[in-house]
């Protein structure tokens, strides 16, 4: 029997976009088995809720995270909303819709050159990310912000999209999505790549269910849930399916990445011609009081969001379940009888957020 | 346009005795575990365990109120082991006694300096004082105060 030992991994690494250490155990170039250690970025975010009130809180929670932040605030948001029977304007839950969809863009788009990047493809990364700064343009124009927008407020949204960026936005998509199915070619079809992400990581469906998984690194193994099927915001009114694959491989969880991007340009456009003219929010007077839960789909999976509220402006208790969390289970399984070289591969495959995860 | 599932979340109150039984119905149903968390509220534990159908997209909410602070949680990563994760965090937050949680990360899982951070200063006290009336009923005839009490390491020192 070969002989074992500890490896230690990030939280330091050129592969980590976020810190999160692993303890490997390794025998021979065999990763047996792997211990994740997350705590080097806990911020205590949620427990500002004693300091800052109901409003205030919708600007914490969007700084959870840069890449993630405008499906936070929806998601606290809607919850707040809920509990307060607030029923947000259909022009609002549209504009909502536009912008998350555009920030799962440009999380995926970012996914794709960190992935590119894990596997030494230099010139791929610069490509993808090229291409993600459109989608950070159009987000600018519309809400002044690249990263933060603090557009949202429990009622309905503080800006519009006039007709001139409306037509700029299309423009921008129509040239993403041909940008994008040049590249799409070198990530899916490329030799080079397929060795390093086919069969490499997998989890089977049964196991993603098990473990919890969500988000893309579920629909890679065949799960099809995808929590837009719930239908808020304007997503009831939106034609659109799961995207799945079955290998649950990275390869599986690259091609479903990209396949959700050409998705949301459908869905902007789709937004877009089905959006009415109409107010942009509601009054919400008093404070919330009560407890619910939401879920929404965020680019990397499902975010559940409580809020317990008690009649006063101070909440209870407000808590976010990031996919990254549900999806720690399942990078540990994937790590296990992999080789020692593609730890950095598999752990930016689950798409980590550990801002988001820490919180 | 495609169909919408929303059935809506259901939660139910169940008394602390019934929840590794509840869990396991669940997990039977083929279940997802989607989150675990605490919250206190009114000087008692809230813990909150959510699990989902994906087919249905249901979301089932089960509701543990614990009025003894220093009462022993059972785990339920017997069942759901990714529930550790959940766990270890309530722990550390909030000072939950959960017992036997699959993969233990000793209250380091955020390797925080501050102790069960989302108490605030009456729940800190409170709890102290009902670990300290737990230590004090295991060993009886004690008088000492359990949060006094010095550990010997494996150093010689005190913890």
């Amino acid at each position: 029997m070969a002989k074992r030992s500890v490896v230690p991994f990030g939280p330091q690494h050129p592969v980590l976009p976020e810190p999160i250490h692993l303890d490997l155990v390794i025998e021979d170039e065999k990763v047996v088995e792997a211990i994740p250690n997350i705590g080097f970025i806990h911020r205590g975010l949620e427990g500002l809720t004693d300091k800052k009130d109901f409003k205030q809180m919708t600007y914490v929670i969007e700084r959870t995270c840069g890449i993630c932040s405008f499906g936070h605030g929806l998601g606290y948001v809607e919850t707040i909303e809920h509990i307060m029977n607030a029923e947000v304007p259909d022009r609002a839950k549209y504009l909502r819709t536009i912008w998350a969809e555009l920030a799962r863009m440009h999380s995926h788009l970012l996914w794709l050159g960190l992935i590119a990047d894990a596997f030494g493809f230099e010139s791929l990364f610069y490509q993808a990310w090229r291409i993600r700064e459109r989608v950070l343009d159009c987000l600018e124009l519309t809400t002044g912000g690249r990263l933060i927008f603090s557009v949202l407020e429990p009622g309905g949204v503080l800006r519009d999209i006039n007709s001139d960026q409306e037509k700029e936005i299309l423009t921008q998509l129509a040239s993403v999505k041909e940008e994008l199915r040049a590249v799409e070619k070198t990530f899916l079809l490329d030799y080079s790549v397929q060795t390093r992400l086919k069969g490499v990581g997998v989890i089977t469906k049964e196991k993603a269910h098990d473990l919890g998984c969500c988000g893309p690194v579920a629909r890679a193994s065949g799960l099809s849930y995808d929590m837009r099927k719930l239908g808020y915001e304007a997503y009831g009114n939106l034609d659109f399916e799961p995207i799945i694959s079955k290998e649950g491989d990275s390869y599986s969880r690259c091609q479903v990445r990209i396949q959700e991007i050409y998705q949301s340009i459908d869905l902007i456009r789709q937004a877009f011609a089905k959006m009415p003219e109409g107010d942009l929010a509601v009054p919400v007077k008093g404070n919330p009081n009560g407890e619910y839960f939401t879920r929404i789909e965020q680019p990397r999976g499902e975010a559940i969001y409580y809020v317990k509220a008690n009649g006063t402006k101070k909440l209870d208790r407000f808590r976010l379940r990031t996919p990254t969390f549900s999806n720690l289970a399942g990078l540990c399984e994937m790590l296990k009888d992999c080789e020692y070289s593609d730890v950095g591969i598999l752990c930016v495959t689950i798409d980590p957020c550990i801002s988001c995860t820490e919180r | 346009m495609s169909e919408v599932i929303n059935p809506g979340n259901t939660m139910e109150t169940i008394p602390l005795e019934d929840l590794l039984e509840e869990v396991m119905k669940r997990k039977h149903q083929g279940m997802r575990f989607d989150q675990a968390c605490a919250a206190f509220v009114d000087g008692k534990f809230e813990l909150s365990y959510s699990f989902s159908d994906d087919d249905a997209y249901s979301f089932d909410t089960l509701r543990v109120v614990v009025d003894d602070l220093a009462r022993q949680i059972p785990s339920v990563s017997v069942i759901y082991p990714c529930a550790s994760f959940y766990e270890n965090e309530m722990r550390e937050l909030f000072g939950c006694q959960i017992e036997m949680i699959g993969f233990d990360y000793k209250e380091k899982l955020y390797r925080l300096n501050v102790e069960t951070p989302m108490l605030p200063e009456a729940g800190k006290a409170a709890l102290k004082e009902a670990l300290a009336a737990a230590t004090e009923k295991s060993v009886p005839g004690s008088t000492v105060d359990a949060a006094d009490v010095e550990v010997e390491t494996d150093e010689g020192g005190a913890q």
